[in-house]
């Protein structure tokens, strides 16, 4: 890298973008950002969903053609017409979601993203400078996601990139990953290389980032060293306001919650002006919570605490050879959040679709108030109240060519007046959509707006919203806040929440520990398919959890 | 050297280039057919006027065009709802054969009835018959899990040869000096003409609200909305709890049901009686008329026209220009081709490989 020869040239920065402008329609999604990146230097850009991070990377990317602004790349101004022309320059991306043939090698994968010969050799070479530890001949599908994420990285490295961009890397690792991912970007940085680190995890922000860059509204409005300023100031100029209290404080729940976003803000004028974001200032009145969170509807049982949906003794050969799914046990209880940790692919999947019914059961493996129900296909599950939300929220979730007020009529409870005699009423959909929309705070064009037209935290909101709309009895929830920003995770935390003071069941799957623990009162591990036993969150650490996690 | 390779779309791109897409097709299927007319030693502007300019100025040829619509169409229309739902049925042509020959049972069974209730009789009979054999690859699909695409197509030809049994054994005219055909169905069980000079067949009354009723299933009914889910996002049709044997049974009986009834219309309206031959290939054409129509209603009757002009040119270039019989069958495959070629591009983009 001519880290020298850039820095007499162009003061240092590799990137220069300025007064950079798109608009979608009305919608101005960026509208005078500007970023400065150094040669050698780890720079963050934070900002929330729609704040026009992802049109910014676009535009870098040569994606997307910006309608007005300049770029400057060491010192001299560019176009970047598409991806090709930002790969010539030395511009490498990683994705947040991978573009990886699942059942080629890792070879094969490299081969055809850079379209030219690559020898084994030279990727094993670099693969072992960098200490990414990944064997060319290996089937990707076989790979882990931190895996599957090293291999992207190869093959961007194997372009000598001069500007590595990370789209919210770590939200698919584990803690272990994680620092490893760090110490290799530290070192891609001090060969000269920059950084671009996309992120809502602040404390990550700070753990590996210099400088950073904050968007809102398509605006720049901040950028500096992370040194000189605080978290507080952060999250501030990021969503326009005063941090929100993390969701126990609010809910006055559990006052030992550990909240890893907000943990600097202990201070008590963040408290007062709680109100002044919008969303933040349901639930004040008692009427309105009252309203908001009617009893589940399941109401049988007696106190908290009792065990609405049970799995016991479950074991479940995978048609295909693969995973094999243990629980032992498994109690959802009245006013339980209970967490399942793991790192991807290890039976979650399995263990989604057995709760929610696509995968039917031994009739007495799955026990819904006593009844055996492992027989109960998705209809009559969702019907008695089980509902689920899972980690796909385009294409299994949602429909994305289809409108959110059709997208109403997936995973409900009941027919709720959408639908009577065979037939759907658009208009009462877009009536239960625009309902979602408003009470969830989901910004969307409209209940007609096509669900892939929504940002992913949006369309989470939606998601979640729409379980939630429905009072289920159990809610089962795999990743809520994957790849969602700041606010929308933290609301949609609140939400699971509200829905356990209202004596609703919940299971979460995630592999954000900070989340887990942040969330559940009771966690459990799933590694190799076998679920342990869950545990109170007060009696486990997350150094254990990990290690469970990881042991094979 | 360098190989072309494919670069999926990004979808903002592809809404606007769909729409085009079958027009495109239809133009560039023109274009490729003139060179074939070219080769073979005709004029292509000659036999584009037989084909899309003289129909206009012959009653005749128009009435002849709207009968062969109205049977490409419904069965098209009942195509297209299976489509969506990413189930193939590629033996319509089979559905219709079993409809005609239903039918042409009640017809024969009917010869004496002098009620005008007889046409409904013989058209439930096609239906019925349609729906029977519609109903075989269904199960195979929907209880075994069998492809339906092989299972359909395979029972054409079964159709086809089932016909030829009956026209020579149980139907066969007893007066028929030993051809292989029935004998003429009675006065009350043909489908009457709405014209005196010429023979527009009242089947087009069932147009209409076909094309409503297939519009309404789509957008407004619950069975409708649970197919175009499973077609777009099998996962999310999954996810929702939809049977996947539901769509299978519907589509199915429904394209079962519209062939079996434009079956029973053609031999009692066109010909009258069964004969050995009693279909051009409907059941495969309508499936070109489906997807150039974009499965959209309108399209598909504006597609079902295009083909049966087609048809129809093909038989009187025949007559005028003393062209092979073939050149409609190689303009419906013109047509399909062209259309494949463009669906591909409107989802791709070809770059050249090291560019």
């Amino acid at each position: 890298m001519t880290k020298n020869g850039t820095d007499k040239k162009s003061g240092g920065f590799l990137l220069e973008a300025r007064g950079i402008c798109k608009s979608y329609g009305a919608l101005r999604a960026n509208d005078g950002v500007d970023l400065r990146v150094r040669a050698g230097g780890r720079h963050a850009l934070i900002g929330e969903n729609g704040a026009g991070k992802s049109t910014l990377v676009n535009i870098l990317y040569g994606a997307v053609q910006a309608d007005a602004g300049s770029l400057k790349w060491r010192g001299e101004s560019v176009r970047i017409n598409s991806p090709q022309a930002a790969r010539k320059l030395g511009v490498g991306i990683i994705f947040q979601h991978f573009a990886l043939f699942e059942s080629m090698s890792v070879a094969e994968n490299i081969r055809l993203g850079l379209r030219r010969e690559t020898e084994n050799a030279e990727m094993l070479r670099l693969s072992e400078k960098y200490g990414l530890r990944i064997d060319p001949a290996k089937c990707v599908g076989d790979l882990s996601v931190g895996e599957k994420q090293r291999v992207e990285i190869l093959r961007s490295l194997l372009q000598e990139p001069r500007l590595l961009i990370l789209d919210e890397p770590t939200s698919v690792l584990t803690p272990a990953e994680s620092r490893a991912l760090f110490v290799l970007l530290r070192r891609l940085a001090d060969e000269g290389r920059g950084i671009l680190f996309i992120s809502h995890k602040l404390r990550e922000v700070e753990e590996l980032c210099e400088e950073a860059t904050v968007l809102r509204g398509g605006r720049t409005v901040f950028h500096g060293l992370l040194a000189e300023t605080t978290r507080k100031e952060l999250i501030r100029k990021m969503i326009g306001a005063p941090p929100p209290p993390p969701p126990s404080e609010m809910e006055g729940g559990k006052p030992d919650n550990p909240s890893p976003i907000f943990d600097g803000g202990g201070n008590p004028e963040s408290k007062k002006q709680i109100n002044s974001p919008p969303i933040f200032d349901r639930g004040e009145n008692p009427e309105s919570k009252k309203q908001i969170n009617p009893p589940p509807i399941f109401d049988g049982g007696g106190g908290g605490g009792d065990a609405i949906l049970c799995v016991k003794d479950l074991h479940l050969q995978n048609a295909e050879g693969g995973m094999t799914l243990r629980v032992p046990q498994l109690q959802l209880k009245k006013g339980v959040i209970t967490g399942v940790a793991g790192i991807a692919g290890n039976g979650q999947d399995e263990l989604l679709n057995a709760l929610s019914g696509e995968t039917i059961t031994p009739p007495g493996s799955v026990l819904f108030c006593g009844e055996p129900a492992g027989g109960w296909g998705v209809a009559r599950r969702c019907a008695a109240g089980i509902l689920t939300v899972p980690t796909e929220r385009r294409g299994r979730a949602t429909v994305g060519e289809m409108s959110l007020a059709e997208n109403a009529l997936l995973g409900r409870a009941g027919a709720g007046g959408l639908r009577r005699r065979g037939f759907i009423f658009p208009q009462q959909l877009r009536e239960e959509a625009a309902g979602i929309i408003s009470r969830f705070d989901v910004a969307a064009a409209g209940a007609d707006a096509a669900a892939d037209s929504l940002s992913g935290g949006n369309l989470q909101k939606y998601i979640v919203g729409r379980a939630l709309m429905q009072k289920p009895a159990v809610l089962i929830a795999a990743n809520p806040t994957w790849g969602v920003d700041v606010r929308a995770a933290a609301f949609v935390r609140r939400e699971i929440m509200r829905l356990r003071e209202g004596g609703g069941a919940v299971l979460v799957i995630s592999e954000d520990l900070d989340e887990l623990f942040e969330l559940c009162d009771e966690i459990a591990v799933i590694n190799c398919g076998a679920l342990s036993l869950a545990r109170p969150r007060a009696n486990v650490g997350a150094e254990d959890v990990g290690r469970q996690m990881t042991v094979s | 050297m360098k190989a072309l390779h494919f670069i999926p779309r990004p979808p903002e791109q592809k809404a606007g280039a769909q729409k085009w897409a079958a027009l495109a097709a239809v133009f560039l299927a023109l274009g490729l057919g003139a060179l074939v007319l070219k080769a073979a030693g005709a004029s292509p502007p000659a036999v584009y006027k037989v084909f899309f300019v003289d129909p206009f100025s012959s009653a005749y040829t128009l009435a002849e065009i709207a009968n062969k619509t109205v049977t490409l169409s419904l069965i098209a229309l009942a195509l297209a709802a299976g489509f969506r739902a990413n189930i193939w049925n590629i033996g319509a042509e089979g559905q219709f054969t079993a409809g005609a020959i239903a039918a042409s049972f009640v017809a024969v069974w009917l010869l004496e009835e002098s009620g005008r209730w007889a046409v409904f009789a013989v058209l439930a009979g096609g239906v019925c018959g349609g729906m029977a054999w519609a109903a075989a690859p269904a199960f195979l699909r929907a209880k075994v899990g069998v492809n339906e695409i092989l299972t359909s197509l395979m029972l054409v030809y079964v159709s086809l040869l089932l016909l030829s049994y009956v026209v020579h054994g149980p139907l066969k005219d007893p007066e028929g000096f030993n051809f292989p055909q029935s004998p003429l169905f009675g006065e009350s069980s043909l489908v009457p003409s709405l014209l005196e000079e010429y023979p527009l067949y009242a089947t087009i009354l069932v147009l209409p609200p076909a094309l409503l009723a297939s519009h309404y299933f789509v957008s407004r009914s619950w069975a409708g909305f649970q197919m175009r889910v499973i077609g777009l996002a099998p996962r999310a049709g999954d996810y929702a709890g939809f049977s996947r044997a539901r769509p299978v049974w519907i589509s199915f009986l429904l394209t079962g049901a519209f062939a079996g009834f434009v079956g029973a219309a053609e031999v009692a309206g066109t010909a009258g009686q069964l004969t050995p031959v009693i279909s051009p290939g409907y059941g495969f054409t309508a499936i070109i008329v489906a997807f150039l129509g974009r499965l959209h209603p309108l399209g598909i009757v504006a597609a079902g026209m295009l083909m049966a002009m087609i048809q129809i040119g093909g038989e009187n270039g025949q007559i005028d220009l003393a062209l092979p019989v073939s050149v409609s069958g190689v303009f419906q495959g013109l047509i399909l081709f062209s259309l494949l070629a463009a669906d591909f591009l409107v989802h791709y983009q070809i770059r050249r490989r090291g560019d």
